[in-house]
C-alpha cells in the first residue's frame, strides 16, 4: 500500500516538475517506476507464486506452497513440518474442524522418525486423491498424519481416520475454490433484448436463473454432473419436456439450479443457451384460483407466455397435483397434453416415483411426451461433501461446523428422518443444528438436540442424572410394580444396553415376549418402560391382535397412511420412539406373526405404499397368556421362574402355540408369575397413590386405616385374574366415596380423607368384581352393607371418638397384611357417589 | 540471486501476465456488451413485441408497420450498446497494447531517468 502510494506520487509529482522545465522531476519519475516495478513484482509473483503442479519438477521449492516454501529446511523433522504447517489456515482449519487438539499433536510429532521422501510422496497421493495438481498445506496435514506412527492412534481415539482427514484436506481446498469464484458474465447486458416479457411467470414463480446471478456461482452444485447431462439431453431432445424423479429430498431442486447454472454459462448445448428456468410451484396457482376455470387459465397464460419468451424452460414443482394426485389436485392433462405434442416449450417436471407410476398408468399418451430421468440417492461420501459446502452456506460467517457435526448429520438423518431421502434431509438436519450452536459452534451435540428437538427422543450420551436413572432402573420400576423382578431385570437389562449403545443399531431396541397369566402387571410394565426411556407412558402404541384373525387382516396392519393414518405403521412412523405392544399375540393369524419375523430381524416393515418403516427406534412388546395355567401351577408348587423358564419355552414350541423361528428372534422371553395375596397390599397402596396424584390438584388427599386396606385386599383378590379386580375395587369402594363427599361439599381444599373399611362398605366387591370378569355390567345391585345411609357424615364428637367399631368388625375380614407400625397406610383414593355408612375422618391441614 | 529471479519473471510470466490481464479486460468488455449476441440478433423485434397479421389489409399493413417500429426500436438500441462496446474495447486496446510495449524497458526507464534528472 505504502510502496503503491510512494510510487503513484513520485510518478506524479515527477512527471509535474518535469512539465515546468525541472530536471529533478525526471529522478522523482524515475523512483516512481522504480517502486511501481518492484510492486508489480512483489503482488503479482512473490506473493502468489503457485506451487509447480505435481510431476512438472523435482525441486521440492517449487513444489511447497509458497506461504510457507522458504520455511523448510534440512534437515526435515516431523516436529519441523508441523511447525511450519501450524502457522497456516490450512492445518488450523484441519485442527478445529476435527476438534483436533494441537498440542496434542506436536507433543506426539516431536519426537517421531520421518522419512521426508515418504512424506512428499503421500502427499502427492493426497493431493492426487483430493483433486489437486500442487502440494498444498491440507495435503501435507493429511500426509503427516498417515506417514507419522502413533498419530493414527490418537486420531483413533478422537473417533477419526486418516481418511476422514484426507476429506478434511478436500474441504479444505473446497473452500479454497469457493472463496476464489470470480463473478461470472452470464450473457451480459443484451442477453434478454431479444426475448419477450414475462410478467405472468413473475408473478407465479420463482427465477431459477435470476436466483443463480445473485448468488454469483456461489450455488454452485457438487457431483450430479452425469444427471445434469442427461437433462440438457432430454430438453434437447424431441419432446423437449423431462420429467424428474425421485423421493423428496433427492435434490430435484438441485438438480434445477445447476441446469439454471449450466445454461447461463453458455456451456450448455447451442440451442439452449442463455435460457432461463421458472419454478412453479403448483399449490401457489391452485390456491390462487378464486372461481371454477381460473387455475387452467392461469396455466395456458403462464406456459404461452413461456413460449412466446422465447427463452423459458418451465420447471413444474408438484407436478403431480397438476394431474389429479393428491390434496387439492385439480387435473390439466386435457390442457396440457395439446400443449406438450406442440413442442412450443420446455417443460421440466418434478415426481416422485409413485406419483410417476400413476402418471404412466392414468395417461400414458402424457407419459410418452415425457424423458424420464431417474435421480437416484447420493452416496455416504457425496453427501458428507454436499454437507461441507452446505456448512459454508449455514455458517454465514457467525458459526463454525465441526467435521463430526457433518457425520453425525448424516447419520441421524438417515435414521431418523426416512421420509425423505438423501441428501435433503442430511441438509435440513445441519440447517436446524444451526439453530442449537454450542458457543459458536455447529457440533455433533448441535445435531443432536436438533434431531432430539424435533422427534422428543433421547440420542445424546446419558447425563449424570440419568445414568442414575438408567443404573437403578429396576427401583424405578419397582415404584409402579409389585414383584416380577425377574421381568424387570430382563427389561432393565435390554434397556441400559440400547442407551450405552452396545445393542445391535439394525433392530428394535428391545423386543420381549411377556408370558403369563392376566392382571400380573405385563401392560404395566410396558407402560412403565414407555415412561423412564421414553419420556410419557402415553407412548404406547397398542394393538390388540385379537381383533387380527383373518388373513385379510395382514393388509390393515400394512396399511399406509394414505388408506389408515390411525394403523400401525403411520402411527409409528409419527413416533417412532415408542412402545410397540402387541396384545394377545397368540390370536393373530399365522401370516401376521409371519410380519414379525421381519419386524423383529430387520427392524422394519414396509407399507402398501412401498414405504419402509423403521422400528428400530421402538421397544416391541409382545403378551400372551398361553400357558398362563402350566406357570401357576409351577409357582404354586414352589419352583422359582428362573428354574423352570427354559422347559417351560420348549413345551411351548412342542404345543405348537408359537413357532420356534417366532420365539428365537425376541430378545427375552419373560415369565410373569401370579400375585400373591400378600402382595396386593403393595398393589392397593400404588393404586391410592395414584389416586393420590388425580386429587392433588384439588388438593385434597385420601389415606386408608390398614383395615380398609385389608378389606380391599380380600374383596379384590382372585387369583385367576391377579390385581384386576383389584383396581375395580379401589374404583368402586375408595374413588367413588371420595366424589360423594367432593360433590356435598364435606372435602375441601387441604383436608386429608381418611376411610376405613366400614366407611368404604366393606363387603360386596368381590362378589362385583367376579361379576365384573365373567362380563356382567358393574353397575350391579349394591349388597346392603354397600348401600347409602341417610346421613353418612359424622358428627364432630364422632369423628374425633373415631369409627365405629362394630361397622369396621362387621366389614372387615381379617387383614392379609402384616400390620404396619403406622395405623393410617397413606394411599390415595377416589370417588363414590354415594354417601356411606359412616362418615371418613377429615383432618385439615394447617 | 534475487535480480536473476526479477528479470526471469519481469520477462518470461511477469509478460505473460500483463498481456493475459490486457486480454481478460477487453474479452470482458466484449462479453460484459453482449457484443456476439447484439451482432446476431441486431434487427430483431426489441423484446419480441409484435403484432400478428390478421385477415384484412388494414390488419396487415398495420402488423407490418408495428413489426418494423418493433425492429427499429431494436435496432438502435443495439446500436447504442455496440458503439460504446467498441468505444471501451478500443480504449483498452491502446493502452493495453502501450502497456505491453513500454513493459520490456519499464526496469530500465526509472533509472534511467533517476541518471536523467541530474544531467
Amino acid at each position: 500500500m505504502l510502496l503503491g502510494v510512494a510510487a503513484g506520487a513520485g510518478i506524479v509529482s515527477g512527471g509535474l516538475m518535469a512539465s515546468l522545465g525541472r530536471h529533478a522531476g525526471l529522478s522523482f519519475m524515475g523512483v516512481g517506476i522504480m517502486l511501481l516495478v518492484t510492486l508489480m513484482w512483489i503482488q503479482r509473483d512473490l506473493l502468489v507464486l503457485p506451487p509447480a503442479k505435481i510431476g512438472s519438477t523435482k525441486q521440492l521449492d517449487a513444489l511447497l506452497p509458497s506461504n510457507s516454501a522458504a520455511k523448510y529446511h534440512d534437515p526435515i523433522t516431523a516436529a519441523g513440518i508441523w511447525q511450519i504447517l501450524a502457522s497456516t489456515w490450512e492445518a488450523a482449519f484441519i485442527v478445529n474442524r476435527f476438534e483436533l487438539d494441537a498440542s496434542t499433536i506436536t507433543g506426539l510429532l516431536a519426537n517421531a522418525q520421518l522419512d521426508p521422501d515418504q512424506l512428499w510422496a503421500e502427499t502427492e497421493a493426497v493431493a492426487t486423491t483430493i483433486g489437486t495438481s500442487t502440494m498444498q498445506a491440507a495435503a501435507i496435514v493429511a500426509a503427516l498424519f498417515k506417514v507419522v506412527p502413533g498419530i493414527e492412534t490418537y486420531l483413533t481415539s478422537a473417533k477419526l481416520t486418516t481418511d476422514e482427514i484426507i476429506e478434511g484436506a478436500r474441504w479444505v481446498k473446497r473452500v479454497g475454490e469457493l472463496t476464489h469464484i470470480k463473478k461470472p458474465i452470464y450473457g451480459g447486458i443484451a442477453r434478454d433484448w431479444a426475448s419477450g416479457f414475462t410478467p405472468q411467470l413473475a408473478r407465479f414463480g420463482t427465477n431459477l436463473s435470476q436466483e443463480i446471478e445473485a448468488a454469483a456461482g456461489n450455488m454452485a452444485t457438487q457431483e450430479r454432473t452425469n444427471q445434469l447431462d442427461e437433462l440438457i439431453t432430454g430438453l434437447d431432445s424431441a419432446t423437449g419436456s423431462v420429467v424428474l424423479i425421485g423421493e423428496p429430498g433427492v435434490g430435484k431442486s438441485a438438480i434445477l439450479l445447476g441446469l439454471a447454472e449450466r445454461l447461463l454459462q453458455g456451456k450448455a448445448s447451442r440451442s439452449l443457451k442463455h435460457y432461463q428456468i421458472y419454478s412453479l410451484s403448483a399449490s401457489q396457482i391452485l390456491s390462487s384460483a378464486t372461481a371454477q376455470g381460473d387455475i387452467e387459465r392461469i396455466v395456458m397464460t403462464l406456459l404461452s407466455e413461456a413460449g412466446h419468451a422465447g427463452n423459458i424452460i418451465i420447471a413444474l414443482d408438484e407436478a403431480q397435483l397438476f394431474f389429479g394426485q393428491g390434496t387439492g389436485a385439480v387435473n390439466l392433462s386435457q390442457v396440457l397434453l395439446p400443449l406438450l405434442q406442440s413442442h412450443s416449450f420446455k417443460l421440466v417436471l418434478t415426481l416422485t416415483p409413485g406419483d410417476w407410476q400413476h402418471l404412466k398408468a392414468t395417461n400414458t399418451a402424457m407419459a410418452s411426451l415425457l424423458t424420464p430421468l431417474v435421480l437416484a440417492e447420493p452416496n455416504e461420501q457425496e453427501v458428507l461433501r454436499l454437507l461441507a459446502d452446505h456448512a459454508l452456506y449455514v455458517e454465514q460467517g457467525k458459526l463454525f461446523t465441526t467435521y463430526e457435526a457433518l457425520t453425525e448429520a448424516y447419520r441421524l438423518s438417515g435414521r431418523y428422518l426416512q421420509e425423505e431421502a438423501y441428501p435433503g434431509k442430511a441438509l435440513k438436519l445441519l440447517e436446524a443444528a444451526a439453530n442449537h450452536p454450542d458457543g459458536t459452534d455447529i457440533t455433533e451435540k448441535s445435531v443432536e438436540q436438533a434431531i432430539e428437538g424435533q422427534f422428543g427422543v433421547k440420542v445424546q450420551a446419558a447425563s449424570t442424572t440419568e445414568t442414575d436413572v438408567l443404573l437403578h432402573l429396576e427401583d424405578k420400576i419397582h415404584e409402579r410394580m409389585i414383584n416380577q423382578t425377574r421381568a424387570v431385570s430382563v427389561v432393565a437389562n435390554a434397556l441400559r444396553r440400547a442407551r450405552a449403545g452396545v445393542a445391535n443399531p439394525k433392530r428394535p431396541i428391545g423386543s420381549f415376549l411377556f408370558l403369563g397369566p392376566t392382571g400380573v402387571g405385563k401392560t404395566e410394565l410396558a407402560k412403565s418402560i414407555a415412561a423412564l426411556y421414553f419420556g410419557a407412558e402415553q407412548n404406547v402404541i397398542r394393538l390388540d391382535m385379537s381383533e387380527y384373525q383373518q388373513i385379510a387382516d395382514v393388509d390393515r396392519i400394512l396399511a399406509s397412511a394414505k388408506e389408515n393414518p390411525g394403523s400401525l405403521l403411520p402411527k409409528v412412523r409419527q413416533a417412532p420412539f415408542s412402545v410397540v405392544l402387541f396384545d394377545e399375540i397368540e390370536k393373530a393369524h399365522p401370516n401376521i406373526l409371519n410380519l414379525f419375523l421381519q419386524l423383529l430381524d430387520e427392524g422394519n416393515l414396509t407399507d402398501t405404499d412401498n414405504h419402509p418403516t423403521s422400528f428400530k427406534d421402538a421397544i416391541i412388546i409382545a403378551t400372551s397368556n398361553a400357558g398362563a395355567d402350566e406357570i401357576r401351577a409351577h409357582i404354586d408348587a414352589g419352583e422359582e421362574l428362573e428354574n423352570f423358564e427354559a422347559a417351560f419355552t420348549n413345551d411351548l414350541i412342542s404345543s405348537g402355540a408359537f413357532r420356534p423361528e417366532l420365539l428365537n428372534r425376541f430378545d427375552e422371553i419373560v415369565l410373569f408369575r401370579p400375585l400373591k395375596e400378600s402382595e396386593l397390599g403393595q398393589v392397593v397402596k400404588l393404586m391410592i397413590t395414584e389416586v393420590n396424584k388425580t386429587l392433588a390438584n384439588q388438593k385434597i388427599a385420601v389415606a386408608l386405616t390398614d383395615d380398609a386396606a385389608a378389606n380391599l385386599v380380600q374383596t379384590g383378590y382372585d387369583p385367576r385374574l391377579g390385581a384386576r379386580p383389584m383396581r375395580r375395587m379401589v374404583q368402586r369402594k375408595v374413588e367413588d366415596t371420595i366424589a360423594a363427599m367432593i360433590l356435598r361439599g364435606e372435602a375441601k381444599p387441604g383436608d386429608t380423607i381418611t376411610l376405613s373399611a366400614a366407611q368404604m362398605g366393606g363387603g360386596g366387591g368381590e362378589a362385583a368384581a367376579r361379576e365384573q370378569a365373567a362380563g356382567e355390567p358393574f353397575d350391579a345391585p349394591m349388597p346392603a352393607d354397600d348401600r347409602p345411609v341417610e346421613n353418612p357424615v359424622m358428627k364432630t364428637e364422632e369423628r374425633q371418638a373415631g369409627v365405629a367399631p362394630e361397622q369396621a368388625t362387621a366389614t372387615a375380614s381379617p387383614s392379609p397384611i402384616e400390620p404396619s407400625a403406622d395405623p393410617v397406610v397413606e394411599l390415595a383414593t377416589e370417588i363414590d357417589p354415594e354417601p356411606t355408612s359412616e362418615a371418613p375422618q377429615i383432618n385439615k391441614s394447617t | 540471486m534475487l535480480l536473476v529471479a526479477f528479470v526471469q519473471w519481469w520477462y518470461g510470466p511477469g509478460w505473460r501476465d500483463a498481456s493475459d490481464r490486457v486480454l481478460t479486460r477487453i474479452r470482458n468488455t466484449f462479453l460484459t456488451f453482449s457484443v456476439p449476441i447484439l451482432l446476431r440478433t441486431m434487427f430483431q423485434p426489441w423484446r419480441r413485441i409484435i403484432t400478428y397479421p390478421g385477415a384484412s389489409l388494414q390488419d396487415r399493413m398495420r402488423a407490418v408497420l408495428d413489426n418494423v417500429v418493433s425492429r427499429a426500436v431494436g435496432f438502435t438500441v443495439r446500436l447504442f450498446a455496440l458503439t460504446a462496446a467498441a468505444v471501451l474495447i478500443t480504449i483498452f486496446t491502446v493502452l493495453g497494447g502501450l502497456l505491453l510495449i513500454v513493459w520490456p524497458v519499464a526496469p530500465l526507464l526509472g533509472p534511467a531517468l533517476i541518471v536523467g534528472g541530474f544531467l
